[in-house]
């Protein structure tokens, strides 16, 4: 700690921050180089060219792409395929939440209900995500872990709102309204 | 690694090889070198992250020790690399200079 201390207030890279940084490298990679890259470092930041953090931004943006490197070609796909996704992910439901998909109240299946009335926190009509159908549950349709809503059949295709009276409980053994 | 990846890189590896054509350098003197030459100043880790993909890629290696620094120098297919790289920007740029000058003269 007084070691840190001092070496902060000298301006030095902290010898125990340095050693946590070539961790962050590739064994072979910090077996050639780590002692190069380290003295360099300390020259730098003796002669007033970078900062003690800055160097440590630096040195630890190094250190992951010479991860990446390591692992082979590999990584560029895969991490291509993840941005993708995650692109994907997004723009599918900047859509689905504008989108009113025709589809029969009937049709929700029980886990997607569920899993609606689960997530439900705050009252008050709200757009649900969903390719399938979109609902709109009141607040009273917030049921415990273990149950489902079923939402009465017939109701407007499309975006559903569903009123208290229309939650039913169905738990493995007990079925019951939960409307007023 | 080949000189693909190089080619596919940033233009770090370009800064490298260009400090490094006409003499050895360490990595001190490369980082002041082309910050002079190019007006970028390259951290230690970036510097050696380069160094570490030129010299896996033949075009630069390192010479013993000198006050406990090590210079690199550039190779024979580092120098040809980079001729073939600054000869592409090369015409690349007189192109578009020639097209901005047409451009400014017509207007």
């Amino acid at each position: 700690m007084t070691r840190r201390l001092s070496a902060r207030r000298t301006g030095e890279l902290d010898p125990r921050l340095a050693w946590l940084l070539m961790m962050l490298y590739p064994r072979a990679w910090r077996a050639r180089y780590g002692a190069e890259v380290l003295r360099l470092t300390r020259e730098l930041i003796a002669a007033g060219e970078t900062t003690p953090a800055r160097a440590a931004v630096n040195l630890a943006c190094a250190a992951v792409v010479e991860r990446c490197r390591a692992l082979g070609h590999w990584w560029r796909p895969a991490l291509a395929m993840s941005v993708a996704a995650l692109l994907a992910l997004a723009a599918g439901l900047s859509v689905t939440s504008h989108t009113q998909r025709a589809v029969s109240a009937s049709a929700a299946p029980v886990s997607l209900v569920r899993f609606l009335c689960s997530s439900r926190s705050a009252p008050g009509p709200r757009k649900v995500p969903s390719p399938r159908l979109c609902v709109a549950l009141p607040i009273r349709c917030r049921i415990g872990t273990g149950h489902a809503v079923k939402v009465i059949p017939a109701r407007p295709a499309g975006r559903v709102t569903v009123k208290s009276a229309d939650c039913v409980l169905a738990a493995p053994d007990k079925a019951r309204t939960s409307g007023p | 690694m080949t000189t693909d990846s190089i080619r596919g890189s940033s233009d770090r590896s370009i800064l490298v090889l260009t400090s490094l054509a006409d003499c050895p350098k360490h990595g001190y003197a490369l980082i002041k070198d082309i910050e002079a030459f190019a007006g970028v100043r390259l951290g230690a880790g970036t510097l050696y992250s380069a160094l570490a993909k030129l010299e896996r890629a033949a075009l630069v290696e390192p010479l013993p020790a000198e006050e406990r620094r090590h210079p690199y120098r550039i190779t024979e297919a580092g120098r040809e690399f980079l001729y073939q790289r600054l000869t592409e920007s090369a015409r690349i740029a007189e192109v578009g200079l020639r097209r901005i000058a047409i451009a400014v003269a017509s207007s």
